[in-house]
């Protein structure tokens, strides 16, 4: 067995009254591809907030690379240079008021790292990911959709994280295109040698890609094991109806 | 902001606002220079009408009242341009954290805003200078904190807005501070209506001076205010008319102009009052 | 278009144009539709194919800078020509009936959900007795699978959960009788098991009323799990029209075959290495609305795309051996 990449212990959180996450405890091996399914309201999205530091937990513990993360600037240093991310809206997760370049640049200031060489290896990722690097003076509602997302992919890889998260990465995504990020994900991922954690509604998705896969419902996590496990001879009821109710292409027209 | 000057140019009443506004800063800035002293007394030539040498005539003690109408424009256009650009940036400054950060903070700067608006302007005007006495500097601190609650409650809406945008959260999951959060990604996205929220207000704030000043509360004599020139005009009403006539014509300019201004500056910034265009 | 004397609605000809700062264009070409009675026609396309645009216009509920430049709607026995405002404010309500894509926006905040259903019935029916009203209403609401319908009307929209708020929105069709119920996206905001039981609402409405249904998705799923008829929209244009089994079996146009082979399928088989899979994408980009290709408007992202291609636009025609089969392409007897 590998080293665990994110181990999360009895995770709990409640807004008001209701329980979003009702002591979830998950375990990411490092390297491999960790699939999060579940439909609005499971708490998926808690879950990883509350990874990315973004929410905290009322109990329980989350350990990246085995260490507990401390509070405070130090802490979210530490942590962010461990895991990264990339959420849905892609253009919307640019913020609107400055160039690209100068997004760019806040990684060498969360680095500690000279500005030169943070926009070097800049330059060689968005080589690397077909940015062309006139994106650099741009801003972000500039750029057209595709190349928000590689920048996205881009700024996250600069960190040089072991973790890469991604938030419904092909939710509102049109179907032409939805494989275009899934692929770079899939190259990044050997390239980098990262940890890649997938949150979807979308089961096929997630099917297709993930080495291990945990279904969250209501806050709990229903079933998780190894992909193939979890999708072709699921366990619980509730994974089952899941797959049971996902639209099936070629299905015979309703007769 | 080049594009939003053209839309302001565009409408109407926008033009309108911009040819006044233009020609007021005109006055402030040249008619100091071209008219003659304005504390300059001749007493032998008191209450002439307007002629070529006074275009505006002459007061009860001889002076020449283009040059006190400039320089009481001047002074009441800095002082709400001052008043303006403190409360917008103190206001936006405490709104933004409010919005941010939430919670008991986000709970005393609102009270802290409630009090301020609970007062009648006038009556808290009153209220400082019978303790610190009068004088511009008082007055341009009292106008300020009156119109803290306004800059700091459209701040703070709009950074509960951005709070939940994605790329704040991009933003902290990168790693970045709140301090260099709110400096570098909320308050340019604050500015703009916070720009359009000040140009209405200046006009405002000019009539809150006058209105001070005329009831001796604000500017101190012998430093011309567009409110002492209409109260020293009223007192000689019977004697000469033109002061009179004279300063509140300039007052209904400054204040028209700005607000035209200010009103067209909002539409032009409001996407929803453009038509359906993409 | 050929006319199928048994359809129940057919749009034909339909062109609108948007005028915008950078110019005017049309964001939709001579699109038709043909709706048989009871059938269900799938409309698909992806952002920027201009199927909501359809919809909005056989609503008259275009945007203020759009117009109608040419199309008629025939509804049964009615022709109505959608160029000349208003010409279907009168149908809404009555013959056509509307389910939105999002649940939380299209019902109104501030009435009970017996006020909605009210609305359209008192429209439909006036005159209706009290306690009949009554009984028609909490009887939609049970139709549509809702518990508790006598509750339930007394309760307001922010009561109610997503898919239940889609039932409602159901019901109110179901009560309109309408002769074409419009489903923009209906399930694009919900789970996907809600969304199966949305779906078979809007297939069970059609049973009970045998209405024409059009449905709006971009979901190729859905379409082929739920509709008789298929309509693939690309930039403004329809490529391919027929029978669902026809087209998701053998697609005759360069476009609806890449579409379906980019869905991403979950009986597919996995790959034992889930790192080496990866997934088809349609390279290149949307024309440019003001700068259409002369050609094929799809020929620069065809992967058949030949030199006759981009001469002039090709003609929507039917398979040799399927007058119900339309393609829009010079090479659809060698797509396979």
């Amino acid at each position: 067995m590998t080293e665990a990449s994110i181990t999360v212990t009895d995770a709990r959180v409640s807004f008001g009254r209701v329980q979003v996450l009702k002591g979830v405890s998950l375990l990411v091996p490092a390297g491999t591809c960790f699939g999060i399914i579940g439909e609005s309201g499971s708490g998926k999205t808690t879950l990883i907030r509350a990874i990315l530091g973004l929410q905290r937990l009322q109990s329980g513990q989350i350990l990246l690379s085995g260490k507990p993360l401390q509070p405070g600037r130090t802490g979210a240093r530490l942590r962010a240079m461990t895991v990264q991310a990339i959420l849905q809206d892609s253009t919307a997760s640019l913020s609107p008021r400055r160039r690209i370049g100068q997004l760019l640049d806040e990684v060498s200031e969360v680095l500690a790292e000279p500005k030169d060489a943070t926009r070097a290896r800049a330059a060689a990722l968005f080589d690397r990911l077909g940015i062309p690097a006139a994106v650099t003076d741009k801003y972000a509602h500039q750029i057209s959709g595709g190349q928000a997302r590689r920048v996205c992919v881009a700024r996250a890889l600069l960190m040089r994280p072991r973790v890469l998260i991604a938030d419904e990465p092909t939710a509102g995504l049109d179907v032409s295109v939805q494989g275009d990020l899934l692929n770079l994900l899939q190259e990044i991922r050997v390239e980098h040698n990262l940890t890649l954690v997938v949150v979807s509604h979308n089961l096929a998705v997630i099917r297709q890609i993930a080495d291990q896969a945990a279904v969250m419902c209501r806050g709990e996590v229903a079933e998780v094991g190894d992909a193939a496990q979890v999708f072709d001879a699921p366990q619980s009821d509730y994974a089952r109806s899941l797959l049971a109710a996902w639209p099936r292409l070629h299905k015979p027209a309703n007769l | 902001m080049r594009a939003l000057l053209a839309d302001v140019w565009a409408s109407p009443t926008g033009r309108i606002g911009m040819v006044l506004t233009a020609a007021i800063l005109l006055f402030i800035t040249f008619g100091p220079l071209v008219t003659p002293n304005p504390n300059l007394l001749a007493v032998q030539a008191k209450f002439l009408p307007p002629s070529l040498a006074h275009p505006m005539g002459t007061d009860n003690l001889g002076r020449d009242l283009l040059a006190r109408a400039a320089q009481g424009t001047r002074a009441a256009v800095l002082i709400a341009v001052a008043v303006v650009a403190l409360s917008s940036v103190i206001g936006a400054l405490l709104g933004v954290i409010a919005g941010l950060l939430g919670g008991w903070i986000d709970r005393a700067i609102l009270i802290i805003f409630d009090i301020i608006s609970a007062y009648p302007p006038v009556i808290l005007a009153m209220g400082i200078v019978a303790l610190y006495g009068t004088g511009a500097s008082n007055l341009l601190l009292v106008v300020t904190i009156l119109f803290l609650p306004q800059f700091g409650r459209m701040a703070r809406a709009q950074t509960l807005s951005l709070r939940n945008q994605p790329f704040v959260d991009a933003e902290r999951i990168l790693g970045l501070g709140t301090a260099r959060l709110v400096t570098r990604h909320l308050l340019p996205n604050v500015v703009g209506p916070l720009i359009v929220l000040a140009s209405m207000n200046v006009p405002v704030v000019i009539t809150i001076e006058a209105g001070l000043s005329f009831l001796g509360l604000g500017v101190q004599p012998p430093q011309a205010s567009l409110g002492t020139l209409i109260k020293d005009g009223y007192i000689y009403l019977d004697q000469s008319w033109w002061p009179t006539i004279g300063a509140a014509a300039i007052l209904a300019i400054t204040t028209l102009g700005a607000t035209l201004f200010g009103e067209a500056l909002r539409d032009a910034s409001d996407p929803k009052r453009k038509g359906g265009f993409q | 278009m050929s006319v199928d004397p048994g359809a129940g609605v057919i749009l034909s000809d339909l062109r609108v144009r948007f005028a915008t700062r950078a110019g005017s264009y049309a964001s939709v070409r001579d699109v038709g539709l043909t709706i048989g009675s009871g059938r269900i026609l799938g409309l698909v396309g992806e952002s920027g194919s201009g199927k909501s645009t359809v919809a909005l216009a056989l609503l008259g509920l275009l945007a203020a800078n759009a117009t109608v430049e040419t199309g008629s709607l025939q509804i049964g026995p009615d022709t109505y020509d959608l160029a000349t405002p208003g010409a279907v404010t009168a149908l809404r309500g009555r013959k056509i009936a509307m389910v939105f894509q999002d649940p939380f926006t299209a019902l109104n905040p501030v009435f009970t959900i017996r006020a909605h259903l009210e609305e359209g019935l008192s429209r439909r029916e006036p005159g209706l007795a009290r306690a009949e009203k009554q009984a028609r209403m909490v009887q939609a609401l049970a139709d549509v699978g809702l518990d508790q319908p006598t509750q339930r009307l007394a309760q307001y929209p922010h009561h109610l959960s997503g898919g239940m708020r889609q039932r409602v929105a159901i019901a109110m069709a179901l009560l309109a009788k309408p002769d074409l119920l419009i489903a923009d996206e209906p399930t694009t905001a919900l789970d996907a098991t809600v969304e199966a039981q949305v779906m078979q609402q809007i297939c069970a409405l059609r049973d009970r009323i045998g209405c024409s249904v059009l449905l709006i998705t971009h979901s190729l799923g859905l379409v082929t799990g739920y509709c008789d008829d298929i309509a693939v929209m690309y930039a403004g244009e329809i490529m391919e029209h027929g029978p669902v089994a026809r087209v998701a079996a053998s697609p005759k146009h360069p476009y609806t075959k890449a579409l379906l082979a980019c869905e991403i399928g979950i009986d597919e088989p996995r790959n034992p290495d889930a790192r080496t899979t990866r997934f088809r994408i349609i390279r290149g980009d949307l024309p440019d609305p003001l700068h259409l290709p002369t050609g094929c408007i799809f020929a620069p992202r065809c992967d058949f795309v030949i030199a006759a291609c981009t001469l002039s636009p090709p003609p929507l025609i039917a398979q040799p051996d399927a007058p119900d089969h339309l393609v829009r392409c010079l090479r659809a007897g060698e797509v396979t």
